[in-house]
C-alpha cells in the first residue's frame, strides 16, 4: 500500500501490512526528522505534497520495484505538514523471500521517492526563520529504474 | 483555452497563490512557461530546476497543450 498522510506515521502498522507468510526477510527505512542541516539547528519540517500527483508517482515506484525485484509486500508512506524533530516522515517497508533482494527493492524505493515525488520541505530554525530546502529537478520513476537496470545508477 | 495552473512550495511562495486560471493561446507547455514567467517575473529565480507536470505527468516543454489541462509547476523536490 501507498500513500501520503497528514497523520502521524504507525510504523508498526505497516509492519504487519508487508508481513507475509512466504517472505523470509522484511527491510524497513525510516525517515526521521533531523535536529540539524548544513550546520544550522532545525526545529521542525513543514512538508508539502502535490498529493494527488505524489500518490500516483508512489504507485508507479511500486510498480517498478516489483518489476525488477520479486518482491512479497510493500508500502510507502510518506508525511505531509508539520513534523517536529525525531518524527518519522517516510516509511518504506519491504518483504521478499529473501534479504538480498528486500534490501536492494528497499534502497530503490527510498533513493527514487527522493527524486520522483512531488513534495517539498521547508526548515523551521529556532530563531522562527522559514526557508526551503535546496533539492534536485523532479525526474519520472520510470527513468530512474531505466538507468539502474542498465546500470548507470 | 483555458488552463488550471498550480503552484507550489518557492514557486507558490513567489507568485503568493496556490493556483489560477489562465486564458491562454500557449500551445506548448514551454509557451506556456514563457507566459508565466513575464505574469509572475520571481518564478525565473526556479528556473533551472523547475519542471512542469501536465494532467500529474512530468512532460518535455514542447509537450501541446489542451482545453482544460491541470499544470503544476514543479520547483526541485525535497521528499524523503
Amino acid at each position: 500500500m501507498v500513500r501520503i498522510t497528514s497523520r502521524r506515521i504507525d510504523v508498526s502498522k505497516i509492519l504487519a501490512d508487508v508481513s507475509d507468510p512466504a517472505a523470509g526477510g522484511t527491510v524497513v527505512f525510516i525517515g526521521t526528522v533531523r535536529n540539524h542541516h548544513l550546520g544550522k539547528e532545525v526545529e521542525g519540517l513543514e512538508y508539502e505534497a502535490y498529493s494527488r500527483m505524489a500518490d500516483a508517482k508512489l504507485k508507479e515506484i511500486e510498480e517498478e520495484a516489483r518489476r525488477i525485484w520479486p518482491i512479497k509486500q510493500i508500502s510507502i508512506v510518506h508525511r505531509k505538514g508539520h513534523l517536529r524533530v525525531g518524527e518519522v516522515s517516510v516509511v518504506v517497508a519491504v518483504s521478499t523471500e529473501h534479504r538480498a533482494e528486500a534490501f536492494e527493492a528497499g534502497r530503490f524505493t527510498i533513493e527514487t521517492l527522493k527524486r520522483t515525488v512531488p513534495i517539498w520541505k521547508r526548515e523551521t530554525t529556532p530563531d522562527g526563520k522559514t526557508g526551503w530546502v535546496e533539492g534536485n529537478p523532479i525526474e519520472r520513476p520510470k527513468v530512474i529504474a531505466r538507468r539502474r537496470t542498465r546500470g548507470l545508477g | 483555452m483555458r488552463i488550471k495552473i498550480l503552484y507550489f512550495a518557492s514557486a507558490r511562495d513567489i507568485v503568493g497563490k496556490r493556483g489560477e486560471m489562465l486564458s491562454s493561446d500557449a500551445r506548448t507547455v514551454n509557451e506556456l512557461a514563457d507566459r508565466l514567467r513575464r505574469l509572475h517575473p520571481g518564478l525565473k529565480s526556479l528556473d533551472k530546476a523547475t519542471r512542469y507536470a501536465v494532467n500529474l505527468e512530468i512532460v518535455d516543454g514542447g509537450a501541446v497543450l489542451h482545453e482544460g489541462d491541470e499544470v503544476g509547476v514543479i520547483p526541485a523536490v525535497t521528499g524523503g
